[in-house]
């Protein structure tokens, strides 16, 4: 866990450090560290600017949203014991962005930029509630149903999304909602992080709050009761952490792909199953991959952008088929 | 020695006549003249060689065309003409008006973007789907190079002639986009016209920026923000084809962008335009300018410091046609604004 914040930390020096503004080491270094409270920068007025306002803000949301769906995906891939499930397989993604279209389709986006990631947040919120009623019947909710309803939901949810972009006959929405859903953390802000920040880690401590139950839980429904888990409530809890987690992340970066997905397993393979651990490691190394994913995406090509879900994808999906491929010769040698 | 040969008079003459002789077949004779070298004309290239058009004299029917690979022949002025982009739709209703046209696109008709949407607005707007256009029953579909070609087959596939002709931003450009679709339509002296107004109107631009004496160029981002990403035209673009005829640098093309790409607000610090031109229409477009002159990490960026945030007008840089002559004196009433004291800019005739 520490060689994981070790790694954080470096990467966030790192990260302050690059860009299309060429900045010296020791400006960069002492841009951080008055940027925290500590000494004089060294560093231009307009250099201080852009380590405060511009890099500073944006590294800060990438760790948190990397936090939330690193952790968001232990979580599913725990709760439903599938290697496959994301953050996004019970709608919370898919909802999240439906409600990011209708804003933009309805000109919310300009009364207000707050009015955006509220109307996705809602979108996540309800696409979850949808997903858990209709797996949910005489107070027991199946864990296999809640699975194929979300994948069923988020379906529905997308094809919404593809309608409303293909008969919207204004192209500048259709623009709009086409970058939005690539995903980023272009415009990345203060607000950003002041709003997202208590709302993500209050979602993260509750999943992490209950790590232990989601190892029980793992056992079976019946171990994990006689050994005093309620199943039904703790699985509640943990996945309104997880859509808290994730919604928030997606009304702030758009839909990002692979972090949810690979993160875990790639810290599962190091530190094995044992949620105590996974979970909040989890959290950190999603940090780190979305924070290294986004250096990259901005510095890459500068002075120009890549989408930051381009990079995702590249690393995650190679590592996937990795996984695929030692789990089939694993299957074989057995 | 008989008598008659004697005579002088016949003396004379039969000398004259043995000089005459000796004159007319001596072959050494090297008397000296003046050499005047008069230079050989060399004929004027007609403008109408370009390499569309196979014969620049056959102003008859048929006409034929190279456009890339294909070799195209149209039989006759074509009278349901039809074209799958903007910029198409406007050299065309400036070269035979409104009529010409059986159908236009939704862009020809949005106000916003189109020059010509008040002229075309009683057409059926159609979208750029083969069965749609196909239903407007043309006898000539004009296709640009971002039409896909699964469209252009299909439609082509009914037995419609669709012709493919790409758009370029450059001065010579328009230029020749006119003259090819001029050819095509039987408009060449409606092309010849509005070729001569749009040279005079760049000529006076050029020589105007030239007269500020500036030793640089200013140095010119065009931008637009889509959702929370800014997009930057770099090279190859019609924005940075607008740019340079200002006389302008296109600082993004100079930096590595091509075509359009993402960029931050650090991107445009690291840029450091002297003037930033905002593409998009309102809202949006002041909107992003506010955010901007706001941002306090910009603030001593040459186009911030010193105001020269320009609002473009969307119909002017970001249609690829002669109208983008009107976004190129509108940028450089801004770069260069003590030439252009007093000027106004209007349309075509």
């Amino acid at each position: 866990m520490s060689g994981c914040g070790v790694l954080l930390v470096v990467l966030m020096v790192i990260a302050v450090s690059v860009g299309p503004v060429d900045l010296t080491p020791r400006d960069s270094m002492t841009g951080l560290l008055e940027a925290v409270g500590i000494g004089d920068s060294s560093a231009t007025v307009t250099e201080q600017l852009v380590i405060e306002r511009i890099r500073l803000p944006r590294i800060l949301l990438a760790m948190l949203v990397g936090a939330a769906l690193g952790i968001s995906g232990a979580a599913m891939q725990s709760l439903f014991r599938n290697p496959l499930a994301d953050p996004g397989i019970i709608g919370v993604s898919s909802g999240g962005a439906l409600g990011a279209v209708i804003a933009i389709s309805i000109g919310a986006q300009a009364a207000s930029g707050l009015f955006l990631p509220l109307f996705s947040f809602a979108g996540a919120f309800a696409a979850t509630a949808l997903v858990y009623g209709i797996a949910s019947s005489g107070g027991r909710t199946s864990m296999a149903t809640l699975l194929l309803a979300g994948v069923a939901v988020s379906s529905f949810l997308g094809a919404i999304v593809s309608g409303i972009i293909t008969f919207t006959s204004n192209s500048d929405i259709q623009r709009e909602i086409i970058f939005w859903l690539a995903g980023g953390f272009d415009s990345a802000g203060w607000e950003d992080v002041q709003i997202s920040f208590p709302l993500i880690f209050a979602g993260v401590a509750v999943v992490v709050a209950n790590s232990r139950e989601l190892n029980l839980l793992m056992l079976g429904d019946d171990e994990a009761a006689s050994l005093g888990v309620r199943t039904t409530a703790t699985r509640i809890i943990i996945l309104a952490g997880a859509t808290l987690a994730t919604g928030t992340a997606v009304a702030f970066s758009g839909t990002i792909a692979f972090v949810g997905l690979v993160v875990p397993h790639m810290l599962r393979l190091v530190m094995g199953p044992d949620n105590r651990v996974l979970l909040p490691l989890s959290a950190l190394g999603g940090a780190a991959f979305m924070l290294g994913a986004d250096t990259i995406a901005r510095t890459l090509v500068t002075p120009a952008e890549i989408r930051v879900g381009i990079i995702t994808a590249f690393i995650g999906a190679p590592f996937f088929l990795f996984l695929l491929a030692r789990n089939r010769a694993r299957a074989e040698a057995l | 020695m008989p008598r008659i040969f004697r005579s002088p008079v016949v003396a004379f003459a039969a000398f004259a006549v043995f000089a005459l002789a000796i004159a007319c077949g001596s072959e050494d004779v090297a008397a000296p003249t003046p050499v005047i070298n008069v230079p050989k004309a060399e004929p004027t290239p007609s403008p109408w060689a370009i390499d569309a058009i196979v014969d620049p004299t056959n102003f008859g029917w048929p006409r034929v065309l190279q456009i890339g690979d294909d070799r195209i022949t149209i039989d006759a002025p074509p009278e349901r003409l039809h074209t799958l982009s903007l910029g198409h739709d406007e050299i065309v209703v400036a070269l035979v008006g409104a009529e010409g046209l059986v159908g236009i696109g939704s862009f020809t008709a949005n106000e916003t973007y189109s020059n010509v949407a008040s002229e075309v607005g009683d057409l059926p707007k159609v979208k750029r789907d083969a069965e749609e256009v196909v239903s407007l029953n043309p006898d000539l579909v004009i296709a640009s190079k971002f039409t896909k070609q699964d469209i252009v087959d299909a439609i082509s596939g009914t037995g419609i002639q669709v012709v493919r002709t790409a758009l370029e931003s450059s001065g010579e450009g328009h230029e020749t986009n006119i003259r090819t679709l001029a050819y095509m339509l039987g408009a060449e002296d409606r092309a010849e016209d509005l070729i001569a107004q749009i040279q005079s109107r760049i000529e006076f631009v050029k020589s105007n920026a030239a007269n500020a004496g500036s030793p640089t160029k200013p140095g010119v981002l065009s931008i637009a923000k889509f959702s929370d990403s800014i997009s930057a035209a770099g090279g190859d673009s019609t924005e940075g084809g607008i740019i340079e005829q200002a006389g302008g640098e296109n600082i993004a093309a100079t930096s590595g962008i091509d075509g359009h790409e993402t960029v931050s607000f650090e991107s445009i610090i690291a840029m450091n335009p002297d003037v930033i031109v905002i593409t998009q229409p309102d809202p949006g477009a002041t909107d992003l300018a506010d955010l901007l002159k706001g941002e306090p990490a910009l603030a001593n960026v040459p186009a911030i410091a010193n105001d020269k945030v320009m609002l473009g007008d969307p119909r002017y840089f970001t249609t690829l046609s002669h109208w983008n002559v009107r976004g190129i004196e509108d940028l450089a009433a801004v770069l260069f604004p003590e030439q252009f004291t007093g000027v106004t800019f209007g349309g075509f005739e």
